[in-house]
């Protein structure tokens, strides 16, 4: 993969470089083989500069030897008429003579052309001599005896100098050519062998040469791969002088230095983990660290121990792999989806063996993220509350066993007090044993509401889910309170909006909304408006109940819910400080949760919220 | 004249109890303990007991057994389990073993005379109807219910649940009988006990369900004896 997209661009530029010098040659080559043509041109130039001293032979050759036909005639018969035909010839003679002395470019044709120019004066003197001299003296035979005897001889060696130099002419035109073709063929054989040499040689150096540029960028190019694979010990060979080698010397150097510095860094963040892992798991809470992809990241002995997973199986696999715990789960998707910023102790408790007994723990889940962006991981803290737990169970015990030892003497308190009633008359005393009664009825409410919010805390009741209307949950509180309500002149407005039939326990909600509404009626002036509303919000219903009486004063809210709270308000007391404290037991045994939003003096709104669970779900 | 033995360890319940009763014209006697209310009730053989669950030395439940064990085959006395639990629980193992009703505490005067006087009827055999068994009485008492005589079939539940008290279908009844007549909570106790004592008995559940959550146009499951033995 690596190798392929690094291709060695240099070395294809070098090579392209070269492809141009070759082509150059090639250029060279074919011109050179346009001059030879050339050269074979210019051979042709003298050939017919041959070919003209040969016509200038075959001309005077005509002419001597009409000259020689005349003076045969002439010798005969005078005639002037061939006497100036005679001197036709010979001026037509002396041209071509001009001309082929003109044209001599043989070795010895000069000495030729002037032999045959004196045998041709020769010729001519001798002929017109004996015209002038002897031709009127002389008979024919004579005459004949002349021609035959000395003119003929003159003609011939005229004619065998004329010949000469034709035939010298044509052997050296002939030889001339036959060279030329030689030497030219000869040319190109020699010139195609050298231009293929010179082609081998130059691709070969073109090779050698991007060879040798690419080699140093190449090993170059591996170093800074293996440096940002993270090797950072390289180290190139310098072998050259030149720039390349310069390069790899300050190559070299770079390297070094930061195979110091990261050893430097590598030193300070193992230090810097090691002493993160030891306070980690030094720490006596649970702490498992999550990436975005729910897979686990870090885990401490304690979280492993309480999970029973070893730490190294636990690294790198998907939560649910390790961790069986569909609620903790859950809550870490919708901290990881970004829907819950924080997720908060004591919302929720998980139950897990550890140490061969049950114990309780409670979790924080803490989103890891940069300004505005999406989730990073997690980071879960889990706490043993067992301690705690088992504390708050004695307690319920406690609390709930003191309650029963309280029902006997208060048994013994009422018999008396109402047989004591039967018998009295006195309309003073009665009075007092009323009071006392009011009193003890009182105290019976107070131990029941403890001994149920002990078992409810302790978890001696369990919730009894089944498939409820919510409108007829809250008609049966209404008709519980029916009478209260009859008295103040309240006028309870009840609204269900498309809540449909979910899993609750219904006496369990009918309470806690007899509760509320008892509160609600009991704050309320005469003849006032309680509002009671159902509504489906996301994945729960929300329960509001609306008086418009008195409010809650501000710094009581946050202790609303607390046991045994009481208002300021000491007239309109009578509960057992207790109801709301139940209530919220209630609601959290559901998975609910329930607050109060009020504003002293304009009336209170308590909201309850209770998971919409519409399908039967194993506790 | 009606012999009551009231059996608890504490001095003063004891005292306003057996005066509550004394009002009432029943012979009224007291135990301290387990032991002392096993050793009066084999001379006396009361007709009611009111025992409580919680004693020294031997259980309430201890005592129970064994004054059915010392009562043979003779007429059943009616006892009435007084415990300072709550729960059903506790109540219903103690009618599984003999019990035929229960009362909570913190009670008042009026509420004890009122639960000696429902159960001493059946003692005193007015209403009883002779030699029946417990499942002909139950086709009797659905018979009334639906033609509206429920005020009258009290006493023959009260028997039905004393000749088999470890059977669900009398305390659904009862509980029948106390919602007619406009008692809900008494009805749901009864429910529930006829509930806690077979869990699977489904009059009971379905009566629970319907109290609870208030159906009015829903009719009160009788539970049909002829449904049972189909």
């Amino acid at each position: 993969m690596k190798d392929n997209r690094f291709k060695p661009l240099l070395k294809w530029k070098i090579l392209t470089a070269n492809a141009v010098f070759l082509a150059l040659i090639a250029i060279v080559f074919l011109w050179s083989l346009e001059n030879l043509k050339k050269l074979g041109a210019a051979s042709q130039e003298i050939l017919q500069e041959n070919y003209n001293s040969i016509i200038a032979a075959e001309k005077m050759i005509g002419s001597v030897e009409r000259q020689d036909s005349i003076s045969l005639i002439l010798f005969s018969e005078y005639n002037p008429d061939l006497m100036n035909e005679f001197k036709e010839n010979e001026r037509e003679f002396f041209v071509w003579l001009k001309a082929a002395s003109e044209n001599v470019t043989i070795d010895g044709e000069r000495k030729i052309v002037d032999d045959l120019s004196d045998h041709y004066k020769n010729y001519l003197d001798t002929f017109y001599q004996f015209m002038v001299a002897h031709y009127q003296r002389v008979n024919t035979d004579s005459r004949r005896h002349f021609y035959l005897n000395t003119l003929m001889a003159k003609f011939q060696k005229v004619r065998n100098s004329c010949i000469d130099l034709r035939n010298l002419n044509q052997n050296t035109m002939f030889k001339t050519s036959e060279q030329t073709k030689i030497i030219t063929q000869k040319s190109r054989t020699s010139l195609t062998v050298i231009s293929g040499i010179v082609l081998l040689i130059g691709i070969f150096l073109s090779l050698f040469f991007s060879h040798i540029f690419s080699k140093p960028v190449q090993e170059m190019t591996e170093a800074l791969g293996e440096i940002s694979q993270g090797n950072y010990d390289v180290k190139l060979d310098v072998k050259s002088t030149d720039e390349f080698g310069q390069l790899a010397a300050e190559f070299n150097k770079m390297t070094q230095k930061i195979l110091l510095y990261q050893n430097l860094n590598i030193r300070q963040l193992i230090t810097e983990t090691k002493k993160n892992e030891a306070i980690i798991n030094r720490i006596d809470d649970g702490i498992i660290v999550i990436d975005e992809e729910c897979r686990i990241t870090n885990i401490n002995i304690k979280a492993s121990n309480i999970f029973h997973v070893s730490q190294t199986e636990a690294l790198n696999r998907h939560f649910l792999e390790v961790i069986r715990e569909e609620d903790l789960f859950n809550d870490l998707k919708a901290v990881l989806s970004g829907n819950k910023r924080d997720y908060q102790w004591g919302e929720k408790t998980l139950e897990i063996d550890y140490d061969k007994k049950k114990n309780y723990f409670q979790y924080t889940i803490t989103p890891l993220y940069m300004k505005k962006e999406p989730v990073l991981g997690a980071v879960i803290l889990i706490t043993d509350i067992t301690k705690y737990k088992n504390l708050d169970k004695m307690k319920s015990e406690f609390v709930m066993a003191a309650s029963h030892e309280l029902r006997t003497p208060l048994t013994g308190v009422q018999m008396s007090i109402n047989l004591l009633d039967e018998r009295i008359k006195d309309k003073e005393l009665k009075k007092l044993v009323n009071m006392v009664n009011e009193e003890i009825n009182r105290l019976r409410n107070l131990i029941e509401d403890l001994l149920n919010l002990s078992k409810i805390e302790s978890g001696q009741i369990p919730l009894n889910y089944e498939k409820c209307s919510l409108e007829e949950t809250v008609n049966k509180a209404l008709a519980i309170l029916s009478n209260q309500i009859r008295k103040k002149g309240i006028n309870v407005i009840s609204s269900f909006k498309h809540v449909p039939l979910f899993y609750y326990d219904h006496e369990k909600i009918v309470w806690v909304i007899v509760n509320l509404v008892g509160n609600a009626i009991r704050y309320s002036p005469e003849n006032s408006i309680i509002k009671v509303n159902g509504k489906i919000l996301r994945e729960d219903c929300y329960v509001t109940v609306e008086d418009r009486g008195g409010g809650i004063n501000e710094k009581d809210i946050p202790r609303i819910f607390d046991r045994f709270f009481q208002s300021r308000d000491k007239e309109k007391q009578g509960g057992s400080g207790l109801g709301l404290s139940i209530t919220r037991e209630i609601i959290h045994a559901h998975k609910g949760a329930i607050w109060v939003e009020s504003v002293e003096g304009s009336g209170s709104k308590f909201i309850f919220t209770l998971p919409l669970r519409l399908f039967e779900e194993e506790e | 004249m009606k012999k009551i033995l009231i059996v608890d360890d504490e001095k003063n319940i004891r005292t306003t109890m057996k005066m509550a009763l004394d009002k009432q014209g029943y012979q009224v006697e007291t135990a301290i303990n387990g032991e002392e209310a096993l050793r009066i009730f084999k001379d006396e053989r009361h007709d009611v007991i009111l025992l409580d669950l919680k004693l020294p030395g031997m259980s309430g439940i201890e005592t129970l057994k064994e004054i059915m064990k010392i009562n043979g085959q003779g007429p059943k006395p009616q006892v009435i389990i007084i415990t300072a639990h709550g729960s059903i629980e506790t109540a219903v193992e103690a009618m599984k073993a003999g019990a035929i009703d229960f009362i909570q505490k913190p009670f008042t005067p009026k509420e004890i005379s009122n639960i000696v006087e429902g159960n001493i009827n059946i003692q005193s055999g007015n209403f009883i109807e002779k030699d029946t068994t417990y499942d002909g009485l139950l086709i009797q008492i659905i018979e009334q219910i639906r033609q509206k005589k429920t005020r009258g079939t009290f006493p023959q539940i009260k028997q039905a649940i004393s000749l088999a008290p470890q059977r669900p279908e009398g305390y659904n009844l009862l509980g029948v009988y106390y919602e007619k007549i406009g008692d809900r909570n008494a009805a749901l106790k009864y429910y529930r006990a006829s509930n806690a004592i077979d869990p699977t008995y489904k009059p009971a559940i379905e009566n629970i369900d319907r109290a609870a959550s208030m159906h009015p146009d829903k009719s009160v499951s009788l539970g049909e004896i002829h449904d049972e033995t189909n």
